[in-house]
């Protein structure tokens, strides 16, 4: 069977990650012929083991193939997936990728519409297969789990006590990017009474860490990264989006518990109370009092670690994962395709409802050049009053300077020079001793002033 | 059940005995009114001796243990073909097809706690699949082994509620998701008679978890109706099992223990000092 994923690029990244494993599975245990078609930059190439095997080439290349199934596997793919000539069309769906996206940017529709594509749909949570079968109702969706490389996370063989010291807190996630609540993660961290150790595993290298991280290391490999789960008691993720939520189970597989928001992917494995803790919604003391609570019963703290361990015990290998992968695409190829006008009412009502959106958000943008414009008139009108006056006093300015230089070129002003050489000399100090006398001084005034006014 | 056997004999916990005994009885109206019967991953056949009372015409049994089809024969009393095929190769399962597609009708395909034992499980599915469009009735079963964490060694693969959703979009639309649940509970007689009386499952707790799921599809699998194994226990075997099991245990703690000290002797006794010349 031959089979493409679709890629935007082949940077090293969690989404791709997956897909890079299920082409190697699908290539080395199911004899099919995988080939990765990356749509968008060249750069980046995934150095990875893992490619053996399985051809890469960009979408010029595959527009001239054929395959028995081309399958899209992040939104943007899914616009040049009827480019690549197949049996099939499919869609390997993540996450709901436009939830990635804040109010009102466009992404949030181009993302959303690929949800209604008449395609067989894969995705790897429960919460999006079922949201999958209402969006496109008819479509073939099958659920397939991210496999764990067990040789890069090997399941511990027995946990370590954690009986005294810090709590060892490990975050990890990308600071700028907002759904992934590193900043709420560092609040946390700010309310806790109890003694820890922070550790925030971040790729992102500009960032400047808060006071309460005690060590930032990253970017990391997964061997690192398992090696950090290892030595932390518990992974605090205060996501918002999540697909499958892939780390804290990567952290079971170490020995760590995790503090979690109830975020979507967090029901495939996490049960409260049994290997891990689920805290409400920005509920960031409380949050910080389940750490506490970690920090002071090590009993319990051992007992989600080790149930952690027995979780990460039963979930699946890559081979296991790769074995339903290769049982989905044979389905979608042995069975007809789906009706594309089971979508198309979905699709036409997103488009609809997207530009609804839109035209709100541009009737606001409207509403808001008005108002800027009426302030930009008022302050033009402001602007103009304040001018008129400059020119004002520019004028009143100028009359004053031509009545000073008529003064000062005047035949008085030049005799009024010479009184006033004359009084700074010999004659001045003379006329000072004489000036003491008020009847003089008021003769002097008189005299001055009919001098200098006629 | 949680167990780290790979196949039932003589030996085994009676209580997980019975646990294989209820499936098969689960599928014996079936396989009683088929024309052929292939039992997949037979093993000894302990269980299905006890629980399939009367045989088809034809009986398939396959395993990949030469020594496990030949008990099997055994224990069914013979008529039965044998044969030893490895379900997760290409080539068995084209031969399995094969048989399956020239058998004669109706056919009934048993393969109880087989599919978890297979390094990859996809072909034999399809293959399954394929017979169920064709007209043969499945029943499989695989443990819900995620949800006490264990790992028996045999089992190449994981299975729990998530891993069977999965199989769902796979599977034909009238497949039916069935589930095993161990009973427990005890049984009063008047006249301490231990004769089995009428079984009934008295309630279920809130915290039921399925120790198996049984999955079925075929155009007869609709009538295939709840099925409660429950005899009364046979604790004269399940003395004998757990005492036997407390003993080789106690034994093999014990050696390991004389292992161990001798392995240290070893380690810290400084090698002898050969005579200087």
């Amino acid at each position: 069977m031959k089979v493409c994923f679709l890629l935007n690029d082949l940077a090293l990244s969690g989404g791709t990650g997956v897909v890079v494993e299920h082409a190697h599975q699908l290539a080395t245990q199911h004899d099919m012929e995988v080939t990765l078609v990356v749509c968008g930059s060249q750069d980046g190439a995934w150095d990875y083991r893992r490619l053996a095997g399985v051809r890469v080439i960009d979408l010029a290349e595959a527009r001239r193939d054929r395959f028995d199934v081309a399958v899209a596997t992040w939104w943007r793919t899914a616009y040049d997936l009827f480019d690549v000539p197949a049996e099939r069309h499919a869609y390997f769906v993540q996450s709901l990728e436009e939830r990635f996206y804040e109010r009102f940017a466009t992404e949030r529709l181009t993302a959303a519409l690929t949800h209604t594509l008449p395609v067989a749909f894969i995705t790897e949570a429960r919460w999006i297969r079922d949201l999958l079968v209402a969006f496109a109702p008819g479509a073939q969706v099958h659920y397939v789990r991210n496999g764990i490389d067990k040789e890069v996370f090997p399941v511990v063989h027995e946990v370590s006590r954690s009986a005294e010291g810090r709590l060892r807190i490990l975050l990890e996630g990308h600071p700028e990017v907002w759904f992934k609540g590193i900043d709420e993660s560092v609040e946390v961290l700010r309310q806790l009474t109890e003694p820890f150790q922070a550790t925030l595993v971040t790729g992102a290298t500009g960032y400047q860490s808060p006071e309460v991280v005690h060590r930032r290391v990253g970017p990391l490999t997964q061997r690192e990264l398992a090696k950090e789960y290892a030595e932390h008691d518990v992974v605090l993720k205060m996501s918002r989006v999540e697909g499958m939520y892939g780390p804290p189970l990567e952290a079971f597989h170490r020995g760590a518990t995790v503090v979690t928001t109830p975020v979507t992917g967090h029901d495939e494995y996490v049960e409260h109370g049994w290997n891990g803790l689920v805290a409400d919604w920005d509920d960031l003391r409380g949050t910080a009092r389940f750490l506490d609570l970690l920090a002071r019963d090590r009993v319990l703290l051992h007992r989600l670690r080790r149930n952690a361990v027995d979780t990460a015990r039963a979930w699946p290998s890559w081979d296991q994962a790769g074995d339903v992968m290769a049982g989905a695409l044979r389905a979608i190829v042995e069975r007809p395709m789906a009706d594309p006008r089971q979508g198309a009412a979905r699709m036409l009502g997103d488009i609809l409802a997207g530009t609804v959106e839109q035209g709100l958000e541009r009737r606001q943008l409207i509403v808001e050049i008005h108002e800027r414009r009426r302030e930009v008139d008022h302050l033009q009108g402001e602007l103009a009053k304040v001018k008129g006056q400059i020119d004002d006093y520019h004028a009143q300015l100028l009359a004053k300077g031509d009545e000073l230089s008529a003064v000062v070129h005047s035949p008085r002003w030049a005799y009024g020079g010479a009184v006033q050489r004359l009084l700074g000399g010999r004659m001045g100090r003379a006329m000072g001793r004489l000036l003491e006398h008020p009847v003089a001084r008021r003769s002097l005034r008189r005299a001055l002033l009919r001098l200098t006014s006629g | 059940m949680t167990h780290w056997e790979e196949r039932i004999d003589g030996a085994t916990d009676p209580a997980l005995v019975d646990d294989h005994v209820a499936r098969y009885a689960f599928a014996a109206p079936l396989v009683r009114t088929s024309a052929t019967w292939v039992d997949l991953g037979c093993g000894n056949a302990v269980a299905a001796a006890r629980a399939i009372d009367q045989r088809p015409e034809r009986t398939v049994l396959v395993d990949v243990s030469a020594e496990a089809v030949a008990a099997a024969a055994r224990e069914l009393g013979g008529g039965a073909e044998t044969h030893v095929r490895d379900l997760a190769d290409a080539e068995d399962l084209a031969w399995l097809s094969e048989l399956l597609a020239g058998a004669a009708s109706p056919i009934c395909v048993t393969a109880f706690e087989v599919v978890e034992h297979l390094e990859h499980f996809d072909g034999l599915l399809r293959c399954l699949v394929q017979a169920s469009e064709n007209g043969a009735d499945v029943v499989l079963s695989v443990p819900n082994d995620a949800f006490w964490g264990t790992q028996n060694p045999y089992h190449r693969t994981i299975w729990s509620a998530p891993a069977i959703d999965e199989l769902r979009s796979m599977l034909p639309p009238e497949t039916r998701f069935g589930a095993q649940y161990e009973l427990s509970g005890s049984w009063v007689t008047p006249d301490g008679d231990a004769q089995p009386g009428p079984a009934a499952v008295a309630g279920r707790g809130s915290g039921a978890v399925p120790s198996q799921f049984v999955l079925s599809f075929g155009p007869r699998v609709a009538d295939a109706e709840p099925v409660a194994a429950v005899r009364v226990a046979d604790w004269a075997a399940r003395r004998r099992w757990e005492r036997q099991r407390e003993a080789d245990l106690a034994y093999f703690a014990d050696e390991i223990e004389v292992l161990r000290r001798r392995l240290r002797e070893a380690t810290t006794t400084p090698p002898s000092q050969e005579p200087m010349a």
